[in-house]
């Protein structure tokens, strides 16, 4: 491979991301980068405040979920109690659930006639008709609850990670020193966990400052990536949502930055040869049923949104009612006759299917070169491949609208009005090759290159060893990699929204999202179509991640 | 100084199968104790029952006067040096020494002159300021000494300390360990297989197996008067012989009636095993005992060699060997105190 042929793939991939990474930013950014319509944007009143709310949206959300996650995490790694196999995985749950899904839940918990207002009337504290309009005045609370209650999972699996691997006679030597359980977790665990805590935490936090699906539900307009949404529909006459393009990447991007400067001083605490011993204590009785009810009680917060969608897709009528009156499979039924839905699921299958296969070629090639063969100057193809963890959605999405809509020739390929399927393809597949490449790397790290040699020695060439040894031994690894690529393109959001623009060709969130928006029956049947799509998301983890193990927990690292 | 006394200790760890048992020992004040056993005779969880970091199923501990058994770690106490250092990789050296001081609510100012003063004692008095990746492992293994001293704890515990170590460098660190124990004044239990570590750096040892105490001495006793089959194997190379006793303080083994150290109560006739240690059979014209060179090994200042008497093929150890050949007649001899009869 060290030949012609392995540079002109490398050629190839990185032209690939030249334009389909580089190309569509750079032309957002030229556009929002002049100063006129940069300063123009930055005094825009309106803007401002969007921006100032989306940093504090981020800034709530990602501390409400180190909140959540970190002693989530402590109990899972510190202690085994009664149920922990069927909590674990359930921590991990959120994850998938679509928060904008979610978000319709949490209108009808909070609803001036919803869940808890009816609650409160039975309770006598309020009349019918009186309740506080929960949602109408705190969006920007239930925003950042909807948002830590999503992200949690990714600080949980990076903090969970690094005290897993803690040497356990780090904390005994404190213990002996006299230091007490709190003293020992303040100086020894927590600067020990930083690096983890610091990375989940930049993406958690940018995820949030970033987040279109949540705040657009839940009609809290004034946020940036609402904004520039908003925009695309008069970008013509108005630039300034180029110039909130740019505000927003140059943030994610110097956040990113900032946390791989830090991870490059992280301190090998990890455990080694003679590690000291690390055996998580059994708790039994009351104190195991204790933490069993604290991860339980979180997991529930957690999945209460989206339980509370499950029942309004199951449920007759719900007004005025803590629980709905009646009972129905009407909505279900409903959701799979609509006309939109059955081709939307198929188009979403084809799009996150395409994308799947394309992330997987591209980032397994792009892992095998940056671990295996190393040639001059690889850091610029993976710094590339990993670009997309630190570019929000909804700026690639909107980079690729211009890209295709302002260059002719692109726009004959990939016109989003005509069949916007190869743009979204290459859109997810990009969106989530840092995953593929991550979970590539990881499964080759482990896999000694001696057993390619031995392979070599035996007389295997390049594509045998491929096939029969290397593939084989990292095929788990690429495949949670892979699920996660799909599982995310499945219920993708902002490239969605903003690429389908036919209603044939519209995937399954864009449907959900029309769906919301109709009177009547409309949020019934989305919630019901929701209710499908977990069900049918949450059986393709569960199944895979039965197969994989715990594997999914390198993939959000920075 | 803290005497420290094991009384009756027992612990398993599945409810079945016992990692220790009945374990009964007593430790002076200032001594330099050491646990010497393979892997899986218990003396790391021995270890590990005197630090507090497990609670024994049965028995007391206690350091002078208190008992310390249902005390958790935290008050107990203790310095202890783990087997890979365990220094807390975000700070630094000094801040590592300083951290069980600041748990005992010292002073700045004490703090940093006790701080000092224990960098000295381990010759790292440039160090302070160092990360401790920037270290060798040499120097790891100091300041992981300086942190559990520097408390001046009741007692000092070293878990295999220099296991870390490479063997040169294992050598030097024997004498320096000691040296700074004697130094600090403190009660010290170390736990380690390596049986030259033990014998060169003990004042006593406590050799273990099984989840038992096998025998405890002086490092001379327990190598030169091993109490069974167990401990004489462990502490070196021993030739093992069954024999019967033979009256009048004499054995009867392959190479035919010796004079031999018996233990008291002996009856003519009972069966036995006795230890010779190679290097305590001498080559010489004058031996009583004849035999034929079968194997040999060169080693430089000695030589080992393997010499076939009867049945039984001997080792003996020969220093400034002469140039033997293999099928060479010698005589051997062994004196009485070197023939030592094992309980069986």
């Amino acid at each position: 491979m060290r030949t012609a042929l392995g540079w002109s793939a490398i050629v190839l991939v990185a032209a690939f991301l030249a334009l389909f990474l580089l190309l569509p930013l750079g032309i957002s950014v030229a556009q929002g980068l002049k100063p006129s319509v940069l300063s123009a944007a930055l005094a825009h009143p309106v803007y401002q405040q969007g921006l100032i709310n989306s940093f504090a949206i981020a800034v709530v959300s990602t501390v409400l979920a180190m909140f959540i996650a970190v002693p989530l995490a402590w109990i899972g790694a510190r202690y085994r109690f009664v149920g922990q196999r069927w909590l674990e995985p359930l921590v991990l749950g959120p994850l998938i659930l679509p928060p904008f899904v979610g978000a319709i839940g949490v209108a009808q918990l909070f609803g001036q006639y919803g869940s808890v207002n009816s609650a409160l009337v039975a309770l006598g504290l309020i009349t019918p008709g009186n309740g506080p309009d929960w949602l109408g005045d705190h969006r920007f609370a239930a925003v950042c609850l909807l948002e830590a209650l999503h992200l949690y999972p990714i600080l949980y699996l990076t903090v969970a990670a690094g005290l897993t691997r803690l040497d356990g006679s780090l904390l005994e030597a404190a213990q002996l020193m006299g230091a007490g359980a709190w003293t020992r977790f303040r100086r020894i665990v927590l600067p020990l966990i930083r690096p983890g805590l610091f990375g989940g935490g930049i993406v958690v936090f940018v995820w949030s400052f970033t987040e279109l699906g949540t705040p657009l539900i839940l009609g809290y307009d004034r946020a940036t990536p609402v904004q520039i949404y908003h925009g695309l529909t008069e970008l013509g006459s108005n630039p300034l949502p180029f110039a909130l393009v740019v505000i927003l990447l140059v943030i994610s991007v110097a956040l990113y930055l900032l946390a791989r400067l830090v991870f490059l001083k992280r301190h090998d605490a990890l455990a080694g040869k003679h590690a000291g011993v690390w055996v998580p204590i059994a708790l039994s009785g009351w104190r195991g049923l204790v933490a069993a009810g604290i991860v339980a009680v979180i997991v529930v917060l957690a999945v209460a949104p989206h339980a509370a969608v499950a029942l309004i897709a199951i449920s007759g009528s719900w007004y005025g009612t803590v629980l709905p009156e009646s009972l129905t499979t009407r909505h279900l039924h409903d959701a799979l006759a609509h006309p939109a839905v059955v081709p939307s699921v198929m188009n979403s299958l084809l799009y996150a299917g395409g994308a799947t296969v394309l992330a997987l070629v591209l980032g397994t090639f792009i892992a095998w070169v940056g671990t295996r063969w190393k040639p001059r100057g690889w850091q610029v193809l993976d710094t590339l491949a990993m670009l997309p963890l630190a570019i929000p959605g909804v700026i690639l999405a909107f980079g690729f609208l211009v890209m295709v809509m302002s260059i002719p020739p692109l726009r004959a390929l990939f016109d989003p009005v005509r069949d916007p399927t190869a743009i979204l393809i290459i859109a997810y597949a990009v969106r989530r090759l840092p995953h593929v490449v991550r979970a590539g790397a990881a499964g080759l790290a482990q896999v000694p290159p001696v057993y390619e040699e031995a392979a070599a020695s035996l007389g295997a060439g390049l594509w045998q060893r491929l096939r029969r040894i290397t593939l084989p031994l990292i095929a788990g690894s690429l495949a949670a990699g892979a699920l996660l690529t799909f599982s995310f393109s499945m219920l993708e959001v902002s490239d969605s929204l903003i690429l389908a623009q036919r209603h044939d060709a519209f995937p399954i969130t864009k449907v959900l999202f029309e769906l919301v928006n109709i009177l009547g029956q409309g949020p019934a049947i989305a919630c019901a179509f929701a209710l499908w799509a977990m069900l049918f998301l949450g059986s393709c983890l569960w199944l895979s991640s039965a197969v994989l193990g715990r594997g999914v927990t390198t993939l959000f690292r920075t | 100084m803290t005497p420290v006394s094991i009384r009756a200790v027992a612990k398993s760890y599945d409810g079945t199968t016992r990692v220790l048992d009945g374990i009964d020992l007593d430790i002076a004040a200032g001594e330099l104790f050491f646990l010497l056993g393979g892997s899986g005779c218990g003396k790391t969880t021995l270890l590990r029952l005197v630090a507090g970091f497990i609670t024994p199923d049965a028995g007391t501990i206690r350091f002078g006067e208190r008992d310390v058994t249902g005390i958790p770690v935290e008050k107990r106490d203790l310095g202890m040096v783990f087997q890979n250092y365990a220094l807390w990789p975000h700070l630094s050296v000094s801040e590592n020494i300083s951290f069980g001081l600041e748990m005992r609510g010292i002073a700045t100012a004490e703090r940093t002159r006790r701080v000092d003063e224990a960098l000295e004692l381990v010759e790292l008095s440039d160090f302070g300021a160092r990360r401790i990746a920037e270290l060798s492992g040499g120097q790891q293994q100091r300041v992981a000494l300086a942190r559990a001293i520097v408390i001046k704890p009741q007692v000092l515990l070293l878990d295999e300390p220099l296991s870390n170590l490479d063997a040169r460098l294992r050598q030097s660190m024997r004498s320096e360990i000691r040296r700074i124990c004697k130094a600090a004044g403190v009660t010290a239990i170390y736990v380690t297989h390596d049986r030259e570590e033990a014998l060169s750096t003990a004042d006593r040892i406590a050799v273990m197996a099984g989840g038992k105490l096998a025998q405890i001495g002086t490092p001379r006793e327990v190598y030169e008067r091993p109490a069974s089959t167990t401990v004489a194997t462990f502490l070196g190379e021993a030739n093992l012989l069954t024999a019967m006793a033979h009256g009048n303080g004499m054995v009867a083994c392959a190479l035919g009636v010796l004079p031999a150290v018996m233990p008291e109560r002996i009856m003519t006739g009972a069966a036995l095993t006795v230890c010779i240690r190679p290097e305590r059979l001498r080559i010489s014209t004058e031996g009583t005992i004849a035999g034929t060179i079968t194997a040999q090994s060169f080693l430089g200042g000695s030589a080992a060699w393997t010499v076939r008497c009867g049945e039984f093929d001997l080792r003996v150890d020969e220093q400034a060997p002469p140039a033997r050949a293999i099928g060479d007649t010698v005589r051997l001899s062994v004196a009485r105190e070197d023939v030592v009869v094992l309980r069986s």
